[in-house]
């Protein structure tokens, strides 16, 4: 156990006393104040670990977890992995600091289960990025999503809460399922479950048939987790959650997981067309589809989650044109994209910065004001002045206009875009002008909705009629936060290359060592007239009017189908899938015994006949028999006519007396095979129970007529004549397929091995006494339960039993 | 419930008088199992078809006053021998439920073969008289 | 030699014949029952140690030699599973203590409960099919009296189907007995293992083999699981908790000890079709769980998919896979039998068995619902619970094997577990608060500490597996290697 382990375990140990911190102090000291040291401990700690991975090396620590199923924790740093544990711990601290203000000690009845929740999460977060080994990172990857389920349904009351709650969860653990599985194919092919190991084995590995479907099935689960289209929806929902849950799992750290598993795994799959076309096209697509969606939001919180979904789909396009580095492997080409990817891990922490401060923001106004709804805010400038310029701040980083750091990784965005755009190979040919139009055109709705963010809010006229309550600023310690972010996004932009050579030109080396020879992540805030600058200045043109006509075009959302979302598709086969399962299950499963008997006969006549005709030909010999005597032929007539009798006759008592005829010629059967001891036994065994039968008779009602249709009369006949032929042509081949000498012989010498002249005795008591032992058990038991049964008759209280 | 209940006093006569015969047939059932066909099972049922039909003959009640059995502990003790034979031979370091046996020299008996195998048989003959009487008898006195 | 092997049947079986004629005693029965159960759990963990130590147990019964008389045979895969069901019998059974009314206590149950493991740890022991065939008589008979004592109408109307299938399968098994008897003329598994082996498992004995797989499967519920979701919701909850953990298995047992001693030699076709059998069975059970909001019906459903995913490991019959089918085993054995008991004490507070009509539990109840949850995720298979390795090995397994469809079957019936006992807990358990504490049906008290023990039993074992794979390995390195087994029975003595 390394002190590295423990860091990663140490939110979850500690998340085990927050309970108790909280009902010893929570009346005098908010929970938060307990719980916010260890984010802070463990980001300080954390910052040691920034020169020793500098050179794009790696530390390893490893503690045996299951060695015998080659499951070790393994922890591995390197310049990648610190960037986010980084960002976990740092905006974990904030994030804490921000909710002791967010969340009043007096009114939240469950803080502790909150902050047990976050802790949880921390720890869990810290595993995903830590693990080198798969499934131990499954392990944590599956704790985060249900952190995150947890703190979403935080406010367990609401519906809604429950509602998103469940959506991320199905969503995100079934993603994971789907990535367990390429996992299991991964640890297949390479025979290890370390990513490490998996990539130094690539050359092996891409001729592998399990290559493709791994890397589908990875992507899967990195699409899920990081809200790609389609399966974006649930992050709109899992705003539900208290903001400053919003503000740093779904949007900070949780959803960039599938980032970080796709980074990850690019040096094992880039290079490959597959993986640079999923990765780059849903990227894209994920980036129109929340810009475009983010801007008809009326929530201030929707807006910005669908804005989160654009976002995150900007960096998995970056991620997907950075991997034909992978391919090009050195080169002008090789520059070129190895930049995309650097471009990919700088907007990512950019993204962190200032949707963190943004997603604060919107706690503010809505704790201030009591809605989120713009359309009733206005005016909140004067009100609000600080919150108003971190607003400004964090927006037109978001917006990627300057003196902002969001600006530099937009640029670098748009160069990306132009430059894939010129190339020609993975059948990219006329497509490929389609990346800087997409990204273009994203980022002027990315524009207008960051417009709509700030000025909605903090311009125009303030109306306090359409609010509750009396507005006013925060108290300074919800402000630290957001502030703080603000400086940062403002920081970034003016010092840019001292974050890339201290953290972002690591973490680039560590998924593309061969990065650190070229001069990529030295950021110029000024390339000249660039492509990528006129395109800036585009969206800002082109943005602007298209804000200012807002109200004119803004009805082109209605001509879409207000039912044909994706929402509506979820809805539709949740509701659907259970309706459907209900009827398929009711129809099979009727509760009436004949039903199941019918099942269960049909299912043995057709495996048994399958079966016997794979033996081939059915041969029934029958000269092995006994000769059939006259005397077997009546006993055979009286036992099928006295069978006939039991199914006709509308009388109980003919009924039982015909079912012991049968039983008594049975007797007949083992007299003429000479069985005397069967002989006695069946006699006396079919005598007491028809005495019995007899008894039960009075307690039964009259045998009525039975008023079944025709119909399951000749179902019920054809299964039993089935049956009853399988069942006899099974009798005959096995008998006549003798292979060996049965055990039998050694019996024979009952008398001087156990001192009985009885072989069915001898074997009863003696050869066989357990079973003998076990079946007066049975009698035993049957006798207590006969008792039971009618001595035991508890009134009718379906319910009230445990 | 209604038992069949004929006030019949030579009915009456004539079943005790069977019972008492099918009872004798049972115990040499029982007893000359291990040579000859019969057994703990088939003596133990026979036992209780002897006492079934007393119960059959007369009044429930008259019967219970005069054979002051409780045949729960029949099972009891028949399932102690039957399990007990087989822990005693694991307690002299044996296999479970190994039997002996061995000729004896008897006065009025004469030579007789003795088997721990027949303890066992009598536990599976209590039982099955106990069980079988058990379970008849509660249906029959279930009146309700 | 090595009589330790009868204890586990012994001593239940004593006890429970000893508290027939203790019958008004109620504080002794449940001494003696706890003390017999602590007794055997004992048992059993010496003869998983000598197992480990000395390879496999054998014992014949009336020390007749193999083939002839009885054998009794615990290899590391029937001591497992001992081990597990009579660690969950006994907790159980404390739940039993606070949850029975004092007229069920009185009529027996003790007695039928012991009878009940007798026969569960008895299927596990037994090296003769026949003897299995009288210990399945021995558990279903024990278990026919369990789900109607008590005598309720809908009791009544489900133990009828109940024996009725049973019997029925009874009587098949009697059918299968005759002709394997009548093919090989033994009885003994591990000559039957031998001889098979000898005269190549041709058509007829793959069909014999086939009705064998269809008797076990109904115990299993193993596709022909219609009469179980209707029987496992009439009893009380304990008795509900202990036939989903342990009765089941014993076919599953059955069938894992049958299709890997005797039958296989034919997996192509045996094996494929427990393989379709186990994924129909994962889709509909998933089917059944995912579609009511009743809570029984939901638990039931369950206990359904948990068969299928079990077999699945058994169907790819690849080292992994059985590590697999065996994880997932004691996983289920724990874990049904605490989400039944937590289902049933939620039916106890609330008075109903529809979700519609519970909600917030939580803020009277916490612990309940927070076991609740873990209890969920690792039914689900979520890490690093229980249900974790073995999920992971049976579906890597099933890769190994090919069978891919298999593989995603069960990964996509964790999706459906997880969906609808999420949906228990989330009526349940969260939203307003409808009861308070003096309003609610029944208490928890005394109820907590089984549920208790067994949701840290779910924990530990997921995240201690370490200490259990030598002894999976164990099993699965027998149920691989016949030989093993055989060589323990026959202990050097020629084989006829």
């Amino acid at each position: 156990m390394s002190i590295f382990h423990a860091m990663i375990l140490a939110p979850l140990i500690y998340a085990l006393f927050v309970p108790f911190f909280y009902r010893s102090f929570n009346r005098r000291l908010h929970t938060g104040w307990f719980v916010i040291a260890v984010p802070l401990i463990l980001f300080i700690y954390l910052l040691q670990y920034i020169p020793k991975v500098l050179k794009g090396n790696t530390l390893y620590e490893t503690v045996s977890w299951i060695p015998s199923l080659g499951i070790d924790f393994t922890v591995a740093i390197d310049g990648f992995s610190l960037l986010f544990g980084l960002l976990i711990t740092g905006m974990g601290a904030l994030v804490v600091l921000y909710s002791i203000y967010y969340l009043s000690k007096e009114k939240e009845e469950a803080l502790h289960n909150f902050y047990v929740y976050l802790l949880l999460f921390m720890g869990a977060m810290l595993g995903v990025v830590f693990s080198d080994h798969l499934l131990v990172l499954y392990v944590f990857w599956e704790l985060t999503s249900i952190a995150s389920f947890l703190l979403i349904a935080y406010w367990y009351e609401r519906k809604a809460s429950r509602k998103g709650a469940l959506k991320a969860l199905l969503i995100t653990v079934t993603g994971g399922f789907f990535m367990l599985a390429g996992i299991i194919l991964l640890a297949m092919m390479g025979d290890s479950y370390s990513i490490r190991e998996l990539i130094a084995q690539k050359s092996v590995l891409m001729t592998h048939p399990y290559f493709i479907p791994s890397m589908v099935l990875l992507l899967i689960g990195a699409f899920t987790k990081s809200a790609q289209f389609p399966f974006s929806i649930w992050l709109p929902d899992a705003m539900e959650a208290p903001t400053p849950v919003s503000a740093y799992l779904h949007s900070a750290t949780m959803v960039k997981a599938g980032i970080y598993l796709v980074a990850r795994f690019s040096p094992l799959f880039g290079g490959t067309g597959l993986w640079f076309w999923l990765v780059s096209v849903v990227g894209l697509i994920t980036l129109l589809y929340g810009s475009w969606t983010a801007i008809k939001q009326t929530d201030l919180k929707a807006l910005l989650a669908y804005s989160t979904v654009s976002q995150l789909g900007l960096v998995m396009s970056l991620l997907g044109v950075g991997s034909l580095a992978f391919y090009y492997e050195e080169g002008p080409l090789f520059t070129i994209f190895a930049t995309a990817l650097f471009a990919a891990i700088f907007h990512l922490f950019n993204h962190s910065v200032f949707k963190g401060s943004l997603f604060m923001v919107v706690g503010i106004i809505d704790l201030g004001t009591g809605t989120r709804d713009i359309r009733r805010i206005s005016g909140l400038l004067q009100l609000m002045p600080v919150t108003f310029t971190v607003a400004v701040i964090s927006g037109f980083s978001m917006a990627g206009l300057p003196p902002f750091g969001g600006f530099l990784s937009k640029e670098m965005f748009f160069q990306s875009m132009v430059d894939v755009s010129d190339l020609q190979e993975f059948g990219l040919g006329q497509w490929g002008v389609l990346f800087p139009v997409f990204a273009w055109i994203a980022s002027v709705f990315t524009f207008v909705y960051s417009m709509i963010l700030i000025f909605k809010t903090f311009t125009g006229k303030f109306q306090p009629q359409k609010l509750n309550r009396p507005v006013h600023e925060m108290p300074f310690g919800m402000l630290v936060s957001p502030v703080l972010l603000a400086f940062l996004v403002i920081a970034v932009f003016f010092f840019p290359n001292i974050l890339s050579k201290w953290i972002l030109q690591p973490s680039l080396y560590s998924i593309i060592p061969a990065a650190k020879q070229t001069r990529i992540g030295d950021i110029q805030i000024w390339h000249g007239l660039t492509p990528a600058f006129l395109m800036t200045v585009g969206v800002i043109l082109v943005g602007f009017t298209l804000y200012k006509m807002l109200d004119k075009w803004l009805r082109i959302y209605r001509v879409f189908p207000q039912k044909l979302t994706l929402n509506g598709l979820y809805d539709w086969s949740l509701s659907t899938y259970e309706a459907q399962s209900r009827k398929i299950t009711n129809r099979y499963m009727t509760g009436s015994l004949r039903h199941y008997l019918l099942y269960i006969l049909s299912f043995l006549i057709l495996t048994v006949t399958i079966a016997l005709i794979r033996n081939g030909r059915v041969q029934l010999a029958m000269e092995n028999f006994h000769a059939i005597g006259v005397l077997d032929v009546v006993i055979f007539i009286g036992i099928v006519l006295a069978a006939l009798t039991i199914l006709i006759t509308n009388n109980r008592i003919t009924a039982i007396l015909a079912l012991s005829v049968v039983g008594y010629l049975v007797v007949m059967l083992f007299v003429i095979f000479r069985a005397p001891d069967l002989a006695l036994t069946q006699m006396v065994v079919e005598t007491v129970t028809t005495v019995l039968f007899l008894l039960c008779f009075y307690h039964l009602p009259k045998l009525g007529k039975r008023m079944e249709p025709l119909k399951f009369k000749w179902t019920n006949g054809i299964i039993a004549v089935l049956t009853g032929f399988l069942v006899t042509i099974f009798t005959i081949l096995a008998y006549n397929h003798k292979r060996f000498m049965p055990i039998t012989s050694f019996f024979e010498n009952s008398y001087e091995l156990a001192g009985g002249k009885n072989i069915v005795n001898t074997i009863l008591v003696d050869f066989r006494g357990f079973d003998t032992m076990l079946e007066i058990s049975v009698l035993v038991i049957a006798g207590l339960g006969v008792y039971s049964l009618i001595r035991l008759k508890l009134r009718e209280r379906d319910t009230d039993e445990v | 419930m209604k038992w069949p209940r004929p006030n019949n006093m030579m009915l009456q006569v004539a079943i005790r008088f069977i019972s008492l015969i099918i009872f004798a047939f049972s115990i040499y059932l029982f007893l000359a199992g291990h040579n000859n066909p019969g057994g703990g099972f088939i003596g133990g049922l026979m036992t209780a078809s002897s006492l079934l039909v007393l119960y059959l003959a007369f009044d429930m009640k008259t019967i219970k006053d005069v054979i002051r059995l409780n045949f729960t502990v029949f099972i009891g003790i028949g399932l102690l021998f039957a399990v007990g034979t087989g822990i005693i031979s694991m307690l002299f370091g044996y296999q479970f439920l190994k039997h002996f046996f061995d000729t004896f020299q008897l006065p009025i008996f004469g030579e007789v073969e003795l088997t721990t195998a027949l303890l066992f048989d009598l536990g599976v003959y209590l039982v099955v008289v106990g069980a079988a009487l058990t379970i008849i008898l509660n249906i029959a006195e279930d009146e309700k | 030699m090595n009589n330790l092997v009868v204890l586990p049947i012994v001593i239940p079986l004593l006890t429970g014949m000893l508290l027939i004629l203790f019958k008004q005693y109620i504080q002794l029965q449940r001494t003696a029952s706890f003390l017999a159960l602590v007794g055997t759990t004992l048992v059993h963990c010496l003869l998983l140690f000598e197992i480990k130590q000395s390879g496999v147990q054998a014992v014949q019964m009336g020390s007749w030699p193999a083939p002839f008389g009885i054998t009794l045979a615990t290899d590391m895969f029937s001591a497992l599973l001992l081990l597990t069901s009579n660690v969950v019998a006994l907790i159980c059974l404390l739940f039993a203590f606070h949850s029975l009314s004092a007229e069920i206590e009185e009529t027996y149950f003790y007695s039928l409960f012991l009878f009940l493991i007798t026969g569960v740890n008895g299927s596990f022991i037994t090296g003769d099919l026949f003897n299995l065939y009288v210990f399945f008589e021995v558990l279903l008979i024990a278990s026919y009296v369990l789900v109607s004592i008590g005598g309720k109408k809908k009791q009544l109307r489900e133990a009828m189907k109940y024996v009725v299938i049973n019997v029925l399968s009874s009587s098949l098994f009697l059918f299968a007995i005759a002709y394997l008897y009548s093919i090989t003329g033994t009885l003994n598994l591990a000559h039957l293992s031998v001889r098979v082996a000898q005269t190549g498992q041709d058509a007829l004995i793959t069909a014999v083999s086939l009705l064998l797989l269809i008797v076990l499967s109904i115990k299993a519920g193993l596709f022909l699981f219609f009469w179980l979701p209707g029987s496992y919701s009439a009893p009380p909850t304990v008795i509900a908790a202990v036939f989903a953990a342990l009765l089941t298995k014993v076919g599953i047992y059955g069938i894992i000890r049958m299709f890997s001693l005797i039958f296989y030699h034919e997996t192509h076709v045996t094996h494929l079709f427990i393989g379709i059998l186990a994924a129909l069975t994962m889709i509909l059970g998933g089917l059944g769980a995912s579609g009511y909001g009743d809570i029984k019906k939901i638990l039931t459903y369950n206990v359904v998919i948990g068969a299928g995913f079990i077999l699945a490991g058994l169907a790819a019959f690849s080292p992994e896979a059985l590590n697999g089918s065996i994880f997932y085993l004691i996983h289920d054995m724990i874990s049904k039998a605490l989400v039944f008991l937590i289902g049933g004490i939620v039916i106890h507070l609330t008075g109903t068995t529809k979700l519609e009509d519970m909600s917030g539990l939580i803020r009277t109840h916490p612990a309940l619902g927070w076991m609740f949850f873990i209890t969920i995720l690792a039914l689900a298979g979520i890490p690093p619970l229980s249900g974790f390795i073995g999920k992971v090995l049976v579906t890597e397994g099933t890769f190994v094997s090919g069978y891919y469809w298999l593989g995603a079957i069960g990964l996509l019936a964790s999706i459906m577990i997880l969906y609808s006992l999420l949906k228990i807990f989330m009526n349940a358990f969260w939203g307003e608060t409808i009861l308070s504490v003096e309003e609610e049906k029944g208490t928890t008290k005394g109820l907590m500490l089984p549920v208790a023990l067994l949701t840290t039993l779910t924990i530990v074992i997921g995240i201690f597996a370490q200490v259990l794979v030598p002894y999976v390995d164990l099993a699965t390195y027998s149920l691989l290697n016949p030989e093993v087994y055989i060589e323990a029975v026959f202990s050097g003595n020629p084989i006829p």
